[in-house]
């Protein structure tokens, strides 16, 4: 999985993902934003090339959710149909800012 | 069948005795009656005779008297004519003769003196039985010569000796009594001068023949034939005394040939008449009606018939019950207990102790019982052996597939059903070397324990040999010179043998006499290999052995058999054949090994209809699936080659790191299935998500196998997860509540909730020692 990130700004950091969020990915996922996340004031995730999120992906995003809920704000955007669905069916929709 | 049992048998046998009983009984009474008949007869003749005999005796001695009599008559007349002197000598002569009452010496007018007309010589027995002179008779006034008496009996005696007898009449002068006078001639020169006279009282034979009663109604006759005279008769219809000198024909009844006639009828009776002749021409006749002289007889026979028939039906009852106690009970006994020794029941013990022969008879029953209890226990522990034996050879057959879950190049699966307890059957398969793998199926000729035993040595070898580095050929004829050497029982073993290159698909076979395999090499399914057979292994040592050979490409698949699976019977004798083997395995020809194998044995099996198998059968399928790129990162994508079967199987040890691996199979079925985005998408994450439970959670610091099966049809996919971790039921566990916030939210669980509103239908079952989860996506393939 490629991922890359950009602070833009002051406050805002940008990650754009290719790929599965899955069993592979995840951990790496995660641990490479919440090493860049101090002073970030809004998270913006860009879900436009993920194709798919398991189960554990999910977590990661609880987990960023949980520590940006404390700092500044978090929101997805560009997200695909399929993972789209998996956020629905899991009622993540309901607190993380989709779009 | 009523006939044939003991009981009836029985019966019918003191039925029999009873009749056989009665014709004896009514014979022995026919017969007893006709002797008691002659008997009695014969009796009351003896009888009759002893009294006229007695009577007889009377007679004579009245006669000898009288003859004495005249004598003594004559000697009076010749010698000195003295009265008194001759008075002397008659009381003499009477006191010889006791049964005469009285009787004299009577002369002619004046032979004994001129002057003296009348001259006799008289004597009598007084009251006191004494014999006394009395000369009354001698007068004019009683003038013997008149007299009835001397009148019928002086003309008679015309010789000397003759002895005349007179009529009966009653005697007025003197004692009044009845009586007859015997008379004998008294001579004098050849010239009859006068008579002598005994007088006999016959009051005394009529009484007593009228006590002649031998049965109560009997009747008697006494009379003078030759005067035509009845003297005494008992005739009930006639008074007695009205009889006395009227003419024998008087009694109706009477006739001369009485003596000739066995019986008359008189007053509606039959009478037996006794006739007896007496010596003075008298006649005693006694008549016995015949109804009461056999009255007694037959009462006798009735009665000794009536109680031998009691004691022969007393003797047939107890012959029935003794018999039915003795034989028909026994057997009841015997037959009851033998039933029960039938249905199982080996501990029942019979228990008689008499008759003597049913006691044997149980005590062979028993014996045979724990005869057969013994058999029994020595079967039981043999089968539990060759149970054991059976164990033993399936565990020496690989049994655990999987086999290779590291080798993908192939898939393969294998079974035996020995005919018997233990089979001459077998299969194996190994990597010979790193690339090499070696399947092959064998069937050693016989069944059973000496056939198994062959197998496993035979098994041992060919492993051995097999791994020793020979090329195809050598091994072969290697492996049937051993067999050769060691085969002193005349055994042969017919043998499939393939290897495979598992890199390159290059396949080596040799068929040694076994059935042709089935080969599957494109889409049309299934056809017989047709290759020549070589000779089977272990009839000549130094036979010749021919390889064949060919390349595997992915998907090719092979399915070796031995003969119980063409030569499984149903019941109507008909084989399962190699053509209907053609039809089934083509049934299965987009279907993985396991199922093929399993399904062609289920067909045979429904096949056979219930009849048991009368060989072993087995079958191995071998399926290759292509050489596998052993390197790692994204170019694991393209470790797979499948072909378009209708099922996929995936097999390995879950780790982390094997999950490209499971990835890289998924996109292979996706790609050869070409199934939509949509199901794709769907699929993929509900793999993810239990691929990564299995071997999070499944087995805890160990690694296990994970089996994953797609099935698809023309609307759904079906998916089936399969582990033998812990036993765990992921639809049990309560749903996760997504609409709490996030901060209070438990983030597990969350995996198998995705699942569970991913796919359309889940179930989750436990078997075998495995967690088998199976989901349905529908789905347009």
């Amino acid at each position: 999985m490629e991922i890359s990130l950009k602070k833009i700004n002051d406050g805002s950091l940008y990650v754009k993902a290719s790929g599965k969020l899955d069993i592979d990915t995840s951990a790496e996922y995660g641990m490479k934003i919440k090493d860049e996340l101090d002073d970030i004031k809004e998270l913006i995730l860009d879900f436009g090339d993920i194709t798919y999120v398991a189960s554990i992906g999910l977590r990661v995003l609880l987990e960023l959710y949980q520590q940006m809920s404390k700092q500044g704000s978090i929101k997805l955007i560009n997200v695909q149909g399929p993972v789209l669905n998996v956020l629905k069916m899991t009622g993540f929709n309901k607190f993380l800012s989709i779009s | 069948m009523l006939f044939n049992t003991v009981k009836s048998k029985i019966i019918l046998i003191s039925a029999l005795m009873l009749v056989i009983l009665s014709v004896l009984l009514t014979s022995f009474a026919y017969i007893y009656m006709q002797s008691g008949k002659t008997l009695l007869l014969t009796g009351f003749s003896y009888h009759i005779s002893n009294f006229a005999e007695e009577i007889n005796k009377d007679i004579i001695s009245i006669e000898n008297n009288a003859k004495d009599l005249a004598l003594q008559g004559e000697m009076f007349n010749h010698i000195d004519k003295n009265k008194n002197m001759a008075l002397f000598t008659t009381v003499n002569i009477f006191n010889n003769y006791p049964n005469s009452l009285g009787g004299g010496i009577w002369f002619e007018p004046n032979i004994i003196d001129p002057v003296k007309r009348l001259y006799c010589i008289y004597v009598y027995r007084n009251k006191n039985n004494e014999v006394v002179p009395d000369e009354q008779f001698e007068t004019e006034e009683y003038d013997y010569l008149n007299k009835n008496w001397y009148k019928e009996i002086f003309p008679y005696v015309s010789k000397e000796d003759n002895v005349e007898w007179s009529r009966p009449y009653y005697e007025k002068e003197g004692s009044n009594t009845l009586m007859v006078t015997a008379g004998a001639g008294i001579y004098d020169n050849g010239k009859l001068i006068g008579i002598s006279t005994v007088d006999w009282e016959i009051s005394s034979i009529i009484r007593s023949i009228s006590k002649m009663k031998p049965t109560e109604n009997s009747f008697a006759l006494f009379g003078d034939k030759t005067h035509n005279t009845i003297i005494a008769s008992t005739d009930p219809y006639f008074e007695n005394s009205s009889l006395l000198g009227k003419p024998l024909s008087t009694l109706p009844w009477y006739n001369e040939n009485l003596k000739q006639i066995t019986y008359f009828t008189y007053h509606g009776k039959k009478y037996i008449p006794y006739v007896k002749n007496l010596d003075n021409g008298m006649l005693l006749i006694i008549c016995i009606p015949k109804q009461e002289l056999f009255r007694v007889l037959i009462q006798h026979v009735v009665i000794v018939f009536a109680l031998f028939m009691l004691a022969g039906i007393f003797i047939s009852i107890l012959l029935y019950t003794g018999l039915k106690k003795y034989i028909d009970k026994p057997i009841e006994k015997l037959t009851e207990l033998a039933h029960e020794i039938g249905e199982g029941n080996l501990n029942t013990e019979i228990k008689i102790e008499k008759p003597l022969e049913f006691a044997q008879l149980a005590r062979t029953f028993n014996i045979m019982a724990h005869d057969i209890r013994n058999i029994t226990k020595e079967r039981q522990s043999i089968e539990s052996e060759l149970s054991l034996a059976k164990d033993i050879q399936a565990s020496s057959l690989p049994n655990v597939f999987p086999p290779f879950p590291d080798r993908r190049e192939f898939d393969i699966y294998a079974g035996m059903e020995p005919a018997k307890e233990v089979g001459g059957d077998f299969y194996d398969f190994y990597f010979i070397d790193d690339k090499n793998f070696m399947f092959l199926i064998a069937d050693v000729s016989g069944k059973g324990v000496p056939a198994a035993l062959f197998m496993m040595t035979t098994k041992t070898l060919i492993n051995y040999i097999a791994q020793s580095g020979l090329s195809p050929k050598e091994m072969i004829e290697t492996i049937n010179r051993k067999i050769c050497e060691n085969n002193k029982q005349g055994f042969f073993i017919t043998m499939f043998v393939g290897i495979v290159n598992a890199e390159t698909g290059e396949f080596t076979f040799i068929n040694c006499g076994h059935n042709p395999p089935l080969i599957k090499h494109d889409d049309s399914g299934y056809k017989y290999l047709d290759v020549e057979p070589n000779i089977v292994l272990g009839a000549f040592g130094d036979a010749d052995f021919t390889v064949a050979e060919g390349t595997l490409v992915p998907g090719d698949t092979i399915c070796v058999y031995t003969d119980g699976i063409t030569e499984a019977i149903n019941i109507s004798g008909e084989q399962f054949g190699e053509d209907r083997l053609f039809e089934t395995i083509n049934i299965f020809k987009d279907y993985d090994v396991k199922t093929t194998q399993l399904g062609i044995k289920a067909k045979v099996k429904e096949f056979a209809q219930g009849v048991a198998q009368s060989d072993d059968m087995t079958m191995l399928v071998f399926k290759y699936n292509g050489a596998v790129k052993n390197n790692n990162g994204d170019s694991s994508e393209e470790m797979y080659q499948l072909g378009n079967e209708k099922i996929q199987l995936y097999k390995n040890i879950a780790t982390k790191e094997n999950y490209k691996d499971f990835s890289s199979w998924l996109n292979k079925v996706i790609e050869v299935w070409s199934l939509s985005n949509d199901t794709t998408d769907r699929l993929r994450l509900v793999s993810e998500e239990l691929y990564t439970n299995i071997f999070s959670y499944a087995y805890p610091e160990k690694e296990g196998l994970v089996e994953v099966g797609l099935m698809r049809e023309a609307n759904a996919l079906t998916c089936v997860f399969r582990d033998w971790g812990i036993p765990y039921n992921p639809l049990e566990r309560p749903d996760p509540d997504v609409t709490l916030p996030p901060e209070t939210r438990d983030i597990g669980g969350l995996g198998i909730y995705i699942v569970k509103n991913t796919v359309d239908e889940i179930s989750y079952e436990y078997r075998e020692g495995s967690n088998i989860l199976k989901m349905t996506i529908f789905c347009n393939i």
